[in-house]
């Protein structure tokens, strides 16, 4: 083809594709995905990429939080979560040696459904060994009333240098202390008929005493939420001058979470699926530009060559096509559980076939055509044919084709990873909703834990169907292929 | 002389995203009992869209925009699908198709489908239909025994003969023949035509008859129609046409028709190509590739103008 | 006859193909599934010393007994055999449904048999599948024959559109969707399909196990239908711009009868073979589906078999679904053959 004629076609094509409203869209998406992809450290935290499968990193998020936009929906307005490091403290000596640090932390409480969970972290640092130092934990409700909700001296610390380092990590939820206070807190504003019902203090959700109103029902959940300034009161008392406390912080578990909510591991989903789009991408892309690559080369080839060579490669070509994909990668994931590169690579070679048998029979049509017989009666090589005159005028068609095939790469790679079957060491969508399955998140209603994942693949599949349908309508109006 | 066909100012456009393919511009002409009109031009000029608006069976985004067409004394301008469908497709009018090779349905016999116009047309039972396609098959020089076969069991000639027995099988009053020997091999074609000579003495019918090939007309036709880009440029009895031909495009389709018995030094051609029926050039369309285009016919349309008795032109030269 | 020899041809390429893949198989996981005899083997030999006579024999006799046990069993599994005649050996044993045993997983009836577990789920897949298939090949065809006919209309885009979505969305994450909207929050289906019913008598069990598999099957069916809608769309608007379609029109052959005669009667062969090929792609996604739903079929096996590492089970059952895909591509050429009188390649072949 000449230089104009490649112009002129080119041109073409794009006043064609310009109507192609689908396309269009789709080649908008492709670049909004791309740029996500390409800007996710910025987006999302890298730290959370990395610690994806350290569920340590994730302990101070709330449980299956459901997003935060969630509050626009409901009647009742649903806490987010609070992480506090900003915090008061006095210093008070109580003479003998004793000291009390107390830490005040302000949290300013206007909503209708209580935080799951209250839990206070630092690190206590004691120099006499024999005594470490105890931790009372307390909050101050907006009506004036405290509660008291933790006591007892810390666990002996690590020893550190000199001093000895005390790690604290008191859960609300898990304390015994605030299960009884907040029971005999709240007896007193309950009805004779309420009490009946709540059999033992174990029955109290303590996280709903403490912001709830003084009135009927304080102790089911029923009372009225109480607005207004809480102050979480910590006080340590030490034993020695140098003693203090550092790195505290007071987690108000949220209702929700963030963007996507939190799933059962506690970890952000809004990470998961950002951090999953490159690999969503990236997987997708190769495989198409793989497989779709060896399809032409194979088919044109075969083409080419004709003869028994070409019959030979066609047989070779229908046997793999009569194979069913998923139960092979399947097997093979499960006996050598392969990293994602070579799953890439084993799809890649599984599906160029369909691509493989337009490419030939296309091959056999340019094949015939004077400019290749005169290429051929020049003396050209068959390589240099093949490479010069063949593949440009089926590069078209293989785009199209490129991505159409983006969609089921995706879906076969989610569903090796739903299997259970991926690369662990990498965050997919079809990993999390495995994730989601095996804890049963669909019978516990776990939307935000289900939808996005998938959601996320059906956009980036339906993306690359948009632009290739497009492609092809384009590029082959007569050809309707399925 | 009653008129079989009567089209005055017929205008088909196709609407595609690039803006309407002017197709069939302006296109009026009759055609009486018992006479043949031969139909000529280029490639991709209008000639099957003509033959298809006159069934009106254009296909999307083809639309009819205008003028009027009168059948046998019925105006079928406004006739709803149904309508055409009931009192003029293969009663009225029928057609041979180009490409006789897909017109037959490969999964149904061709008894089946010679049978079915009876079938919807008369109300006449399968059996009995058959019984009479048997008499058109023989008429067309086919045995009876291809009845029962497919479509693929015969070749290109018999599939031909069975579209032209088809095309016959309701005594039509008029059969448009569009290409009907494209596809054949020589030897086939001079056999398919004359079984159109043939039956076109036989038979007390009229005939469109669409060919890019001027040189098989000449026996067939009565007139002669010439169309360029969507327009007819000359129309007129056949023999005028051939042996006087007014219109520059009419001389060049006929001079680039090889000649027996003639010095071959040089076989004229027409240079340039077709021009784009979305935006036609302005004026005569024909100007552009036209030796004796002269201001005007960039400017003004040519109307058609009588030459002689029942020959007409439309050129700025006459 | 001609169409006897096709079809024979048809058979014996299939043939070919399925004895070399499992050829190709056996090779390439002849170690892993080694590795599960020799567990097995070293089981069958300490549940020998379980023997009385095998505490009263002393130290070196039990030594050599053990020996002796593990040299009969390695010889019965044929692992004394060099590399090639063992895969040979694996080759014939799984085209003789003798894929060995499970490890730890036995069928409901106990069995460890792999060939047992795999025919007690196989029939529950095959039910659920061809129950699906015919549903949504139905819908699909008649959807997809009206689009034809209004090209362009907005039932045709929105058809199309619809058909673009479905072919990106994983069919087992609409089930899950499915199990969150009917189960979860409407409470109309059971979030699981196991376990199937009791029989007590037909009707009883058929609605049973309907009601049970209602979730699963609309999940094919609704991720299916609007491409295979596409399909037949396209397939019918081909076949709409034939010329013996204008051709049947300009007779004047009525357009119900240009539909659903000429034109679906044309479109058939392709219709009928491409339901099959649809049905046998959507093998893999139904398989993931089946497990979301615990429908008791292949799939909740392959879900549980790779949960519990079950090597020999992922392998029979890999096995069956090719031996199924194979003879469901073979089964559909036949019939391809069969609808359309220029019996020829048949579809597959053409594809």
């Amino acid at each position: 083809m000449r230089w104009e004629d490649t112009k002129q076609s080119i041109k073409n094509f794009l006043f064609e594709f310009r109507h192609q409203k689908i396309g269009i869209f789709g080649v908008i998406v492709l670049a909004i995905l791309l740029i996500t992809a390409v800007f996710a450290p910025l987006i999302a935290t890298p730290e959370a990429k990395e610690n994806w499968r350290n569920m340590a990193y994730w302990d101070e998020n709330p449980v299956n939080a459901p997003p935060a936009w969630m509050n626009y929906f409901t009647s009742k307005d649903m806490c987010p979560h609070v992480i506090m490091d900003n915090y008061e403290e006095k210093i008070t000596d109580l003479g003998g040696g004793i000291k009390q640090d107390q830490l005040i932390f302000v949290y300013n409480y206007k909503y209708d459904i209580p935080p799951t969970d209250l839990t206070f972290k630092g690190e206590l640092v004691y120099y006499n060994s024999s005594k470490p130092p105890t931790v009372n934990m307390s909050i101050l409700r907006p009506d004036g009333k405290t509660i008291k909700l933790y006591s007892a001296a810390s666990k002996t610390g690590k020893p550190e240098d000199d001093h000895y380092v005390a790690e604290i990590n008191v859960l609300v939820t898990a304390s015994d202390t605030a299960k009884k206070e907040t029971y005999n807190f709240g007896r007193d504003f309950e009805t004779e008929e309420n009490l009946e019902k709540v059999l033992s203090p174990d029955f109290v959700k303590p996280m709903s005493v403490i912001f709830s109103k003084t009135e009927p029902g304080i102790l089911l959940e029923s009372a009225d939420p109480l607005k207004g300034e809480y102050k979480l009161l910590i006080d340590v008392f030490y034993f020695d001058e140098r003693d203090h406390t550092r790195s505290a912080k007071s987690i108000f578990a949220g209702k929700v979470y963030g963007l996507l909510g939190t799933e059962k591991n506690r970890r952000d989903l809004f990470q998961g699926i950002v951090w999953g789009l490159r690999w969503a991408l990236a997987l997708g892309l190769l495989v198409a530009v793989l497989s779709v690559s060896i399809g032409i080369s194979f088919g044109i080839t075969s083409a080419y060559l004709g003869g028994w060579k070409d019959e030979l490669m066609q047989r070779f070509n229908e046997g793999v096509a009569s194979l069913p994909f998923l139960p092979i990668l399947i097997l093979v994931a499960a006996a050598f559980k392969p990293s994602i590169w070579n799953i890439i690579i084993l799809m890649s070679v599984l599906y160029w076939t369909g691509t493989a048998k337009v490419a030939r029979s296309m091959g056999l049509q340019i094949k015939e055509e004077t400019y290749v017989e005169a290429a051929r009666c020049l003396g050209a090589r068959d390589r240099r044919i093949i490479i010069k005159h063949m593949i440009p005028q089926v590069m078209p068609y293989a785009f199209a084709n490129m991505a159409l095939s983006v969609p089921s790469a995706l879906l076969t790679e989610a569903g090796l990873s739903f299997l259970g079957l991926g690369d662990t060491t990498v965050i997919t969508w079809g990993q999390i909703l495995y994730d989601a399955q095996f804890a049963g998140a669909t019978l516990k209603g776990l939307w935000w834990w289900v939808i996005p994942p998938g959601l996320a693949i059906a956009i980036v599949g339906l993306t690359f169907v948009m632009i290739g349908t497009a492609l092809d309508t384009v590029l082959n109006p007569k050809m309707k292929r399925m | 002389m009653d008129e079989i066909l009567n089209i005055e100012n017929l205008k088909a456009y196709f609407f595609t995203t690039r803006g309407a393919v002017k197709a069939v511009d302006d296109v009026s002409f009759t055609i009486g009992r018992k006479q043949s009109l031969g139909l000529a031009g280029e490639s991709a000029c209008g000639k099957s869209t003509l033959a298809f608006a006159i069934l009106k069976m254009l296909q999307n985004p083809g639309r009819l925009v205008g003028g009027k067409m009168v059948v046998t004394g019925m105006d079928i301008t406004d006739f709803s699908e149904s309508k055409m469908r009931k009192e003029v497709r293969w009663k009225k009018i029928s057609m041979v198709f180009q490409g006789a090779m897909n017109a037959l349905n490969p999964v149904y016999t061709v008894g089946y489908q010679m049978a079915e116009p009876l079938m919807y047309h008369k109300g006449v039972k399968k059996e009995d239909a058959m019984e009479k396609s048997t008499d058109y098959l023989e008429l067309v020089g086919l045995s009876p025994d291809i009845l029962t076969r497919y479509p693929h069991e015969l070749s290109g000639g018999m599939k031909q003969r069975v579209v032209i027995a088809m095309a016959l099988l309701l005594s039509p009053d008029l059969v448009i023949c569009d290409e009907p020997t494209t596809a054949l091999d020589v030897v086939v074609q001079a056999q398919i035509m004359n079984l159109l000579k043939r039956l076109k003495k036989e038979l007390e019918i009229s005939t469109i008859f669409i060919t890019h090939d001027l040189s098989i007309l000449a026996e067939v036709v009565d007139r002669l129609a010439i169309m360029y880009a969507g327009k007819f440029v000359e129309i007129g009895d056949s023999i005028k046409v051939y042996r006087k031909p007014v219109h520059p495009y009419t001389q060049k389709l006929l001079g680039a028709i090889p000649k027996l018995h003639e010095d071959l030094e040089r076989l004229e051609y027409i240079p340039g190509t077709p021009p784009n029926l979305i935006h036609p050039p302005s004026g005569c369309r024909f100007h552009p590739r036209c030796p004796y285009a002269m201001d005007i016919c960039k400017k003004e349309e040519p109307k058609m103008k009588e030459v002689d008795a029942d020959h007409f032109a439309a050129c700025h030269l006459l | 006859m001609a169409y006897g020899r096709y079809l024979v041809v048809r058979l014996i390429n299939a043939l070919v193909v399925l004895i070399v893949v499992i050829f190709v198989i056996s090779a390439l996981f002849n170690k892993v599934a080694e590795d599960q005899l020799k567990v097995q083997i070293e089981e069958n030999v300490r549940a020998a010393t379980k023997d009385p006579a095998f505490a009263r024999m002393s130290e070196t006799k039990q030594k050599e007994f053990i020996e002796n046990k593990r040299e009969y069993y390695i010889q019965m599994y044929g692992l004394d055999k060099t590399y090639v005649e063992r895969v040979l050996l694996r080759t014939k044993g799984t085209l003789t449904l003798n894929f060995g045993k499970s490890h730890k997983l036995p069928s409901p009836t106990g069995s460890k048999e792999v060939s047992t577990i795999i025919k007690e789920v196989l029939p529950r897949s095959i039910l659920l599948f061809t129950t699906a298939g015919i549903i949504y090949s139905i819908i699909g065809i008649l959807v997809g024959l009206k689009s034809a006919q209004r090209a362009g209309s907005s039932l045709d885009k929105g058809i199309s559109i619809f058909a673009l979505v479905t072919l990106s969305l994983p069919m087992w994450w609409v089930g899950m969707l499915f199990i969150l909207l009917f189960a979860f929050k409407l409470h109309w289906f059971p979030a699981s399909s196991y376990p199937l019913p009791q029989y007590e008598n037909f009707f009883q069990y058929a609605g049973g196990v309907l009601y049970k598999m209602f979730l699963p099957l609309i999940t094919i069916v609704f991720v299916s239908f609007g491409g295979w809608a596409y399909t037949s769309r396209n397939l019918v608007i081909g076949i709409l711009q034939e010329d013996f379609v204008r051709v049947a029109r300009a007779k004047g052959v009525p357009e119900r009868k240009v539909i659903y005669g000429h034109v679906l009667r044309a479109a058939a062969p392709s219709i009928v073979t491409l339901t099959i090929f649809t049905l046998l792609g959507s093998i893999g996604g139904a398989i993931i589906t089946e497990s979301v739903f615990n429908w008791p079929g292949m799939g909740r096996l392959y879900w549980t078999a790779i949960q519990m590492n079950e090597i020999t089970i992922i392998m029979g059952l890999t096995f069956v679904t090719v031996f199924l895909y194979l003879f469901g591509m073979v089964f559909a050429d036949l019939i391809y053959g069969y609808l359309d009188p220029r019996i020829k390649v048949g579809v597959s072949g053409r594809m």
